[in-house]
């Protein structure tokens, strides 16, 4: 601190004030003047001059005693002060022919108000010493209690002074009112502080802490702060968070001594004497008076400073200790009720909890009535903004439904177009006339393609459908019947419904085709596929039967059994189940892996439900007319009984083709593929292999093995 | 060994040739040629002109085998009314050609899939032979078909 000060004062004073400095320190504070003076040449009058030195050592003098811990260096320099001057000299009493305390010119100094005779070198050295060091020191002179009327009694008339203010501290705000804010850049300009704006710092500073749905926290407190002060901004972000952190610094310092006196708190004294313990510590450990009692008095019951309750002696101990006694008999009772229950300190709200609730409208938490208007601006704004979005969804809307109408019109033009008979128009004449009205209506669907794709599609069927005779019914069965199969079995059931002569085609069908993609119900499905199966002609064989479960399989066993039953009592040869929705394991029924017509059975789902697969037996299948196989994500495993090797094929002398899709056949140690016929292996994508891949398949022409390593035996 | 040429007769009297190996895709086909050695002309009573050019030209394809499926099936796309088709899967039924009778057969299903039993109905000029009340009657015996 003495090394900035003095540093600072030697590069800002001219060569009279360097050696001024030491002089000063040692009480010549009269003689010091002169020479740092001594730099300006031609100051009018003497007198003038001596009067300003004279005053000179009020200011540190005056703050040093207010402060004496912060400015050791100036202790120094005030004991010298005084015992060259005498300490009876009081800051009031200026000496008559005073011109002013230089510091409340910091600016005006060099221009107007001490003209050039006074030596501004010297008094600029003084000043700036002063208050770059201690910018907190300002605000002690106003409560020194300086008395304004006096003080100003003093000013000489020929200095020129703010009118509109007095020479007194407390005008000091008013002084420069007008003055922007950039000319105080430095923190060595900075206004002091007074009471009322120590104690609205606080105020704000409570206030938004304990606000959780505060946002910009410093922004917030200095909004709220100038609020207090009815003032406009006048303090830099900067000066008012360093003032917090002084303050806070010192409040944290007495708050703790204050909440260890309180916690070992002795019987029978009350809370001055207490106070003044607290005091009296707090000038023995942190040297000084404690300044901020008032804004202490503020804060203290913030959580921040409250005190915490000790664990020690806390409730949860003692809300034990009570739940045993209180089930024991009553002697304890009174004696443990005595005790004062410490309800613990309650928690904040969350920041995210309050914000969301602000957000939400039931803010519980006050806010500020700058926020209040923001929040309710910003609310307009949304429901404005949400409004235009809705206007906008349904104008899509109207123009879609116009869109619609209009493709419409135009499907219903050419569909009747189509369908009424054009004798004149013969084969690929009728189509041009066809396709020419679908182009004109196309023309209105370059807004949605893709809808337009489908629709186009949909019309070009219909066109390619349209017959200038029955031809179809006039079609052998067999046709018909190869046609149908290629449709689901309801639609084919439907089509009896057509005419006579449709009544009973579909009963014949050679080829069932299952699908259970129309059913909302699964047990819907279950009594179709019963229904179906009882009204079909038993006299006839099926030769095909596919089950797909497009939907969720549920009740996969009773519909499997059904159709397996049925399909292998009516000489099936060509089965197909598959599922494309994980579901519980499935379990498929014994009997569906003996049959002896079989020829091509394929059991799939697709890949990506892995753990779903359905265990087989791991008996030998008995298929001996079996030539293709396809099975697909099948788990080869025996939940009963551990055994080392499986041979599920060695029935099935027939078997060309062996498809194996992602199977895990892990768990067994030996995998035995034995088929006299086989042709065709394929073993794609598998999950697991086995240790060992035995395979007795002398007539194998292709064999393809996934990327894992296996070992193949071929004998 | 020099190619042996068949000759088919449409339902309207015209000759179309076509060389044996090719001809013998149609099982009818193989089973009259093992039968009677070189028979001159085989008739096609049920298969008109139009559609036996079809035929031929199906038979005459140059495809390898895997793009054959591929080929099938731009075949009847090309050619997809249903008119076509039908006769197209009645000549392959008469032939014994398995692969263009599905291909045909799907082609149908595929394009009357997507309708109504009446839109189709309508469009293949099914005649409704029932009074609305035995419609009604079949609709309700088959009632957990619809």
């Amino acid at each position: 601190m003495s090394g900035r000060g003095s540093r600072g004062r030697a590069s800002k004073g001219g060569g009279g004030s360097r050696g001024a400095g030491p002089s000063r320190g040692v009480g010549g504070s009269r003689g010091a003047g002169p020479s740092g003076g001594a730099g300006g040449s031609g100051f009018g009058g003497g007198s003038g001059f001596a009067d300003y030195a004279n005053h000179e050592p009020y200011i540190p003098q005056f703050d040093a005693q207010q402060q004496p811990a912060f400015i050791p260096h100036y202790d120094e320099q005030n004991a010298g002060y005084r015992t060259g001057y005498g300490t009876g000299y009081a800051p009031n009493f200026y000496p008559p022919n005073f011109p002013y305390p230089p510091n409340f010119f910091p600016t005006q100094i060099s221009n107007t108000a001490f003209p050039t005779h006074y030596g501004t070198s010297g008094v600029n050295t003084d000043y700036n010493r002063g208050k770059m060091a201690y910018p907190d020191l300002v605000p002690r002179e106003t409560a020194s209690g300086s008395d304004s009327s006096e003080t100003h009694s003093y000013v000489p008339e020929t200095q020129r002074l703010p009118t509109e203010g007095s020479a007194s501290p407390e005008a000091e705000p008013d002084l420069f009112p007008e003055k922007p804010k950039q000319t105080f850049p430095t923190r060595a300009a900075a206004k002091k502080w007074t009471h009322e704006e120590e104690v609205a710092l606080c105020h704000s500073w409570i206030n938004e802490s304990e606000n959780p749905a505060s946002v910009k926290f410093w922004r917030s407190i200095e909004r709220s702060f100038y609020t207090r002060l009815e003032a406009t901004p006048y303090r830099t972000h900067h000066q008012l968070t360093a003032k917090w952190r002084a303050m806070n610094k010192k409040i944290m310092a007495f708050n703790g001594i204050y909440n260890q006196i309180m916690n070992n708190r002795p019987s029978g004294q009350n809370d001055v004497n207490l106070l003044k313990k607290v005091r009296s510590q707090y000038q023995m450990t942190e040297g000084g008076v404690f300044p901020f009692e008032e804004c202490w008095e503020i804060v203290r019951h913030s959580p921040k400073w409250a005190a915490v309750p000790l664990m020690s002696g806390g409730s949860s101990s003692r809300s034990t200790k009570r739940t045993r006694t209180s089930g024991s008999s009553d002697g304890h009772f009174g004696q443990e009720s005595d005790e004062v229950e410490v309800p613990p300190p309650k928690r904040p709200v969350g920041r995210g909890k309050a914000k969301k609730a602000l957000r939400g409208g039931q803010s519980s938490t006050p806010t500020t009535d700058l926020y209040d208007s923001w929040d309710r601006n910003l609310a307009e704004k949304m429901d404005y903004k949400m409004q235009k979005l809705e206007l906008d969804r349904k104008i899509a809307e109207l123009e879609e439904k116009k869109l619609q109408l209009q493709l419409d019109a135009a499907f219903e033009e050419a569909w009747v177009f189509c369908k009424t008979p054009h004798d004149h128009l013969e084969g690929l004449e009728l189509q041009a006339v066809c396709f020419k009205r679908k182009a004109r209506s196309n023309r209105s669907k370059i807004e949605s393609k893709h809808r337009a794709g489908i629709i186009a599609k949909q019309m070009d069927n219909r066109a390619r459908i349209i017959t200038k005779e029955d031809r179809i019914s006039n079609l052998p069965d067999d046709i018909i019947h190869c046609i149908l199969s290629f449709l689901d079995m309801k639609y084919a059931i439907q089509t009896s419904a057509l005419s006579k002569r449709w009544k009973h085609i579909w009963t014949s069908m050679p080829h069932l085709n299952l699908n259970n993609r129309t059913f909302l119900a699964s047990h819907k499905f279950v009594k179709f596929v019963n229904e179906a199966l009882s009204h079909r002609n038993h006299g006839i064989e099926v030769s095909a039967v596919q089950v797909s479960f497009k939907r969720a399989a549920l009740h996969f066993d009773e519909v499997v059994t059904s159709v397996v039953n049925y399909a292998y009592s009516h000489n099936v040869r060509k089965l197909t189940i598959e599922w494309f929705w994980p579901t519980d394991p499935l379990k498929l029924p014994q009997r569906l892996f003996s049959c002896h017509t079989l020829k091509h059975l394929t059991l799939t789902t697709n890949d990506n439900i892995d753990g779903y697969g359905p265990s087989v037996p791991t008996s030998a299948w008995d298929f001996p007319a079996l030539e293709t196989l396809y099975l697909s994500n099948i788990k080869f495993v025996d939940y009963i009984e551990y055994r080392s090797s499986i041979d599920l094929f060695s029935k099935c002398v027939n078997l060309k083709d062996l498809t194996l899709h992602h199977c895990s056949m892990c768990f067994f140690d030996t995998f035995n593929v034995c088929a006299p016929q086989l042709s065709n292996l394929a073993i794609t994508t598998p999950f697991r292999y086995p240790k060992v891949f035995n395979m007795v398949a002398p007539k194998l022409k292709s064999l393809t093995v996934g990327v894992f390593a296996i070992r193949i035996k071929q004998i | 060994m020099s190619k042996k040429t068949l000759t088919l007769m449409s339902k309207d009297k015209q000759l179309f040739n076509i060389e044996e190996h090719l001809a013998v895709q149609s099982v009818t086909i193989r089973n009259m040629v093992k039968e009677d050695g070189a028979s001159s002309v085989i008739p096609l009573p049920r298969v008109d002109s139009e559609t036996l050019a079809l035929v031929i030209e199906y038979l005459n394809r140059q495809q390898a085998p895997e793009e054959d499926e591929d080929y099938v099936k731009k075949f009847v796309d090309e050619r997809g009314e249903i008119p076509t088709l039908l006769e197209l899967a009645q000549a392959a039924l008469d032939l014994d050609i398995k692969k263009l009778m599905d291909a045909a057969c799907m082609k149908v299903a595929d394009l009357i899939k997507d309708f109504t039993l009446e839109e189709v109905r309508e469009a293949l000029r099914i005649e409704n032979d029932r009074t609305p009340e035995e419609e009604k009657a079949i609709r309700d015996e088959f009632q957990w078909a619809f």
